[in-house]
């Protein structure tokens, strides 16, 4: 047995012994929760009146929500982009772009994407930190807290979301839950299927931000110091 | 530093602690506004007990099979290509660190905030290594290590004790900053040092909030996202996390999250959530070299005792946040990195009790603390069975104060020299008191107050006014006596 091994076996027999439970004694037992709340809360609503809960939490996280639809998606991020007055844009490589009818912005000169591949990781951590705005597609909108769930892939690293100055999430509206419940038991589920996972899933509210000096609050210590969330009306 | 923040006996720091009159204002802020903020966010959740005992329920369960958690988040790791690393002690965690920054031969070492990477004295090891440099990246920790490395003072705002103009000096004799003390000058200023050097970070070094059992990722929960770039950008990313941080899945992390953002910071979620492990093959940033150090260093002292649920906690803060102690000590009064009611009874679990024994006392044990854990550990039950092994199991108390207690005991159990201490007391508290006018702040007035009490009193009278007792015959139960004479007389 190798050190490792044996300094675990230790450590976790030693456990075992204080708590006066055999090892292995769990087994396949799941936590039976004492209620649904978690489950219950917010389901009764319908994507439009979410979409208001969010809208309202959205306010307090300082970040923006606008609306729009499929085909007026690209003016919408156009004028967004204009506003922003940043010259490097980065977007991941991600086939929602076109399926979303966005191949204007694809072509856009001062576009860079995310790099699939290993041999990228250098190149594409400095585009990020280069970027002036980031705009990304997200899995899911929490309506509860306003928080955008992104999860990352070979086309969109960690760096994407965190190191570009403004922030640009697309959210289709079908992807509206109640709350983290949903989107934590989506990606439960996934690794019980053996589906495939990122390596990272972020569930972000709009910008950093820190109350560290006198607790005053200060917006952009870190991430992107503005977020928006374009929500495309799809049902 | 370590568990241990400071030298000074408890006397020592609780003296500092009074003087310091901007710690004061500023943790009775901090206090006040996070009420507003704490019991906003659980009133908009709503059913806030039913919350509770769902949090409750499952940090109990988790902890109550602590080692098969472990055991299954260690495996999973692994699979992901992850290394695991079991720590019984500080120094074993500290080793395991050093051994992996040696082997990666790195240079500039990025840090989130994280508690036990504190506790285990890490900054310490890492800054002693030849041509490492070592970054905390979370704002407050950022502004202590420029400032000498100065103590954090509270779990969630470790820097509520300095103000901005202290910060702003900090800066220009540091760091050369020549702009003003306005919070989001500094703040930007900051960003710009700390971007620099993550850029070139070999190892992001983080805590783990939670770490998920059946996927072995972890899960952080921050609201400035430092703790996101520390997990992107260096090639290595080494956790620390103390062995009881596990939760079974997402779904309960899901939930432990949530009760943890209303309580430290009123949110309905911190500015970033994340669950993530080793890079995947196919992504480009993110950790290629993923290593977890699970520690003990004195945990396993609470198991399969009365101090069990101390291990559910999730170190949400709102304890101190209510605790009328804290308000007027502040986190240095306690001389450990955790302090307020949490830490009153995790750090004598850890540290034992010669260091860390008079915590438990310094408490008012109004059960706020209690009554606000989003995970119901009975945090003041839990310092009164600090002072019961003390007392009676340790035999700890000893002493002058152990003979008062001794005499106190043997009067109170007898009626007759009960009694007799009754008349006595007046006469004798004499020489110690000093007469003062009766006010509304002071009703009962019996011939003075004692100002300078013997002994255990010391502690009351030092900053208290005590009532001198009363006359034996104008005491209550002779007064009882007549007044029931009287009545049956008129009757």
């Amino acid at each position: 047995m190798s050190d490792t091994l044996e300094k675990k076996e230790n450590f976790l027999n030693h456990l075992a012994d204080k708590l006066g439970t055999p090892r292995h004694s769990l087994k396949d037992k799941k936590i039976q929760p004492v209620h649904d709340l978690a489950q219950t809360t917010l389901v009764d609503k319908t994507p439009q009146e979410l979409l208001a809960i969010c809208k309202e939490k959205a306010k307090t996280i300082h970040t923006p929500v606008l609306e729009t639809t499929q085909e007026t998606l690209q003016e919408t991020l156009n004028q967004l982009i204009a506003q922003s007055q940043e010259e490097h844009l980065l977007l991941p490589t991600d086939t929602r772009f076109k399926q979303f009818g966005l191949t204007d912005l694809l072509q856009r000169p001062e576009v860079h994407f995310w790099k699939k591949g290993k041999d990228f990781r250098k190149e594409n951590i400095q585009s990020a930190a280069k970027a002036g705005l980031a705009i990304a597609f997200a899995e899911f909108l929490l309506a509860e807290s306003a928080s955008i769930v992104v999860e990352t892939s070979a086309g969109q690293g960690r760096s994407l979301h965190f190191l570009p100055k403004k922030y640009i999430s697309i959210i289709p509206m079908s992807k509206i839950v109640p709350r983290s419940t949903q989107a934590a038991a989506f990606y439960t589920e996934q690794r019980e299927r053996g589906h495939n996972v990122g390596s990272a899933v972020h569930f972000i509210s709009g910008p950093s931000n820190s109350g560290d000096i006198e607790m005053q609050l200060v917006v952009g210590v870190h991430g992107p110091i503005e977020v928006t969330y374009v929500i495309v009306t799809d049902c | 530093m370590g568990l241990k923040t400071s030298t000074k006996t408890f006397d020592e720091r609780l003296q500092a602690s009074i003087e310091d009159t901007f710690m004061q204002k500023a943790v009775a802020k901090a206090q006040d506004d996070q009420w507003v903020k704490r019991e906003g966010a659980r009133e908009e959740l709503g059913h806030w007990e039913m919350w509770r005992e769902l949090g409750e329920q499952i940090r109990k369960e988790t902890i109550a099979y602590l080692p098969d958690y472990l055991e299954q988040f260690s495996d999973n790791v692994e699979k992901n290509g992850g290394h695991v690393f079991f720590a019984q002690t500080e120094e074993e965690a500290r080793d395991y660190v050093r051994k992996v920054t040696l082997e990666k031969q790195a240079k500039k070492i990025v840090k989130s905030k994280s508690m036990v990477t504190t506790e285990v004295g890490l900054d310490q090891m890492l800054l002693e290594l030849d041509g490492v440099s070592v970054m905390e990246t979370d704002l407050a920790e950022f502004i202590l290590q420029m400032d000498d490395w100065d103590e954090p003072s509270h779990i969630v705002f470790p820097n509520i004790h300095k103000n901005r103009e202290q910060i702003r000096k900090v800066f220009e004799k540091k760091l050369g900053y020549d702009g003003d003390n306005e919070p989001v000058h500094m703040a930007r200023f900051a960003r710009k040092v700390l971007r620099e050097f993550f850029l070139e970070a070999d190892i992001g070094i983080t805590g783990c909030n939670f770490a998920i059992a059946d996927s072995g990722i972890i899960n952080l929960v921050t609201n400035e996202g430092n703790a996101d770039l520390c997990i992107s950008i260096p090639k290595t990313q080494i956790v620390l996390m103390g062995m009881e941080r596990i939760v079974p899945t997402m779904e309960e992390a899901e939930v432990v999250d949530n009760l943890l953002s209303r309580s430290a910071v009123g949110q309905s979620l911190t500015s970033y959530v994340t669950f993530a492990g080793r890079t995947n093959s196919d992504e480009s940033d993110g950790p290629e070299d993923f290593h977890v150090v699970i520690i003990d260093n004195g945990r396993s002292n609470a198991l399969g005792t009365v101090f069990q649920p101390m291990l559910q906690c999730i170190r949400c803060g709102a304890c101190l946040n209510v605790c009328p102690v804290y308000r007027h000590i502040g986190g240095h009064g306690y001389g450990s990195i955790y302090p307020g009611p949490m830490g009153a009874v995790l750090s004598p679990i850890l540290g034992g009790y010669e260091d860390f024994g008079d915590l438990p006392y310094a408490s008012s044990l109004c059960g706020a603390c209690t009554d606000t854990c989003p995970v119901k550990i009975p945090l003041h039950q839990l310092l009164i069975e600090h002072r019961v092994k003390m007392t009676d199991d340790l035999k700890m108390t000893h002493g002058l104060d152990d003979l008062t207690l001794r005499v106190i005991g043997k009067a109170t159990a007898s009626p007759i020299l009960f009694k007799m201490a009754m008349k006595m007391d007046h006469l004798p508290s004499g020489v110690l008191s000093k007469h003062k006018q009766t006010s509304v702040e002071n009703l009962y007035n019996y011939d003075g107050y004692l100002n300078m009490g013997p002994g255990l009193l010391g502690g009351w009278t030092s900053i208290r006014d005590l009532p001198r007792p009363p006359k034996g015959k104008d005491a209550f139960r002779e007064w009882f006596k007549h007044h029931k004479k009287e009545q049956q007389g008129g009757q």
